[in-house]
C-alpha cells in the first residue's frame, strides 16, 4: 500500500527548493523593494516641487504605493514576530 | 532636541517642502496685495521670480552664486534656510491710470498656487503617515 501523500511532490521543508530562492532571499529582495519605493517617493515629491514634474496624481500615486509597502511589511514583521513567539511558548 | 531631531525632522525632503510652502505662500501673498491695489494708480504688479530652477539648485547643493569672471571662486549656497528667490516687479503696459494689474493673470496664479500647496500639504502628510507608521510599529 501507498502512504497517504506520496503521489504528491512536497517539496522539502528545510533549505531553498531546487531551482528556487530561499526564504532569506525573497525576504532580502522584498525589503529593498520596499525601501526602493520610498526613495521613489522622496524624489516624486521633489519633483513635484522643483517643478520637473507638473503631475500632481503621478505623485500622490507614488506616495501611495510607498505607503501601502511599507504598511505590508510592518504587518509582515508583525506576523513574524507573533509566529515566533508562539513556536517559543509552545510547550513540548 | 538634538538626536530626536537628527532623527525625524531633518531630512532633507521634508525641508524641501517645507520650504516649498512657505514660498507659495509669500507669493500668494504677493498676489493678494496685486488684487487689492487692481484699482491703485500707478500701481505695478509684483510677483516672485520662478524659483524653481533655483531651489532645485539649492537643494542639491550646487552653486548658485553668479560667476561673471573665468576667476571668481564658484560659490556654495547650497543652504535651503537662506534660500528666498527675489522679487519682480511687472513690466506689463500700464493702463492709462499706471496701473498695470492683470485681474485674470493674479487670478489663475491664486488657484494654481492654491493647488500645488495643496498637493505638497497632502504629500507632506502622507509622508509623515509612513514614517509614524514606522513609529507605532504598525499597529502592534
Amino acid at each position: 500500500m501507498e502512504p497517504l501523500g506520496a503521489s504528491l511532490k512536497l517539496p522539502k521543508l528545510s533549505g531553498p527548493a531546487e531551482g528556487g530562492t530561499s526564504f532569506a532571499d525573497t525576504l532580502a529582495a522584498s525589503l529593498k523593494e520596499v525601501n526602493g519605493l520610498q526613495h521613489d517617493a522622496d524624489r516624486a515629491i521633489e519633483d513635484l516641487i522643483t517643478g520637473k514634474s507638473k503631475s500632481i496624481h503621478d505623485t500622490m500615486i507614488t506616495l501611495s504605493k510607498a505607503e501601502l509597502a511599507f504598511k505590508m511589511t510592518m504587518q509582515i514583521k508583525n506576523k513574524v514576530i507573533e509566529g515566533y513567539k508562539e513556536v517559543m511558548n509552545t510547550s513540548l | 532636541m538634538g538626536l530626536i531631531n537628527d532623527l525625524l525632522y531633518t531630512n532633507k525632503t521634508g525641508q524641501l517642502a517645507k520650504k516649498a510652502l512657505d514660498l507659495y505662500d509669500q507669493r500668494f501673498q504677493l498676489a493678494n496685495s496685486n488684487v487689492a491695489n487692481a484699482e491703485t494708480p500707478g500701481y505695478k504688479a509684483v510677483d516672485l521670480k520662478p524659483f524653481e530652477q533655483d531651489l532645485q539648485n539649492a537643494y542639491r547643493g550646487v552653486a548658485t552664486l553668479k560667476t561673471t569672471h573665468p576667476g571668481h571662486v564658484q560659490g556654495n549656497v547650497g543652504n535651503l534656510d537662506h534660500f528666498s528667490p527675489e522679487m519682480t516687479v511687472s513690466t506689463d503696459e500700464p493702463r492709462i491710470d499706471g496701473n498695470n494689474v492683470d485681474m485674470d493673470k493674479e487670478t489663475v496664479k491664486m488657484v494654481e498656487i492654491g493647488t500645488m500647496y495643496q498637493a505638497v500639504m497632502a504629500a507632506r502628510s502622507k509622508r509623515g503617515a509612513i514614517i509614524s507608521g514606522a513609529v507605532e510599529g504598525g499597529g502592534q
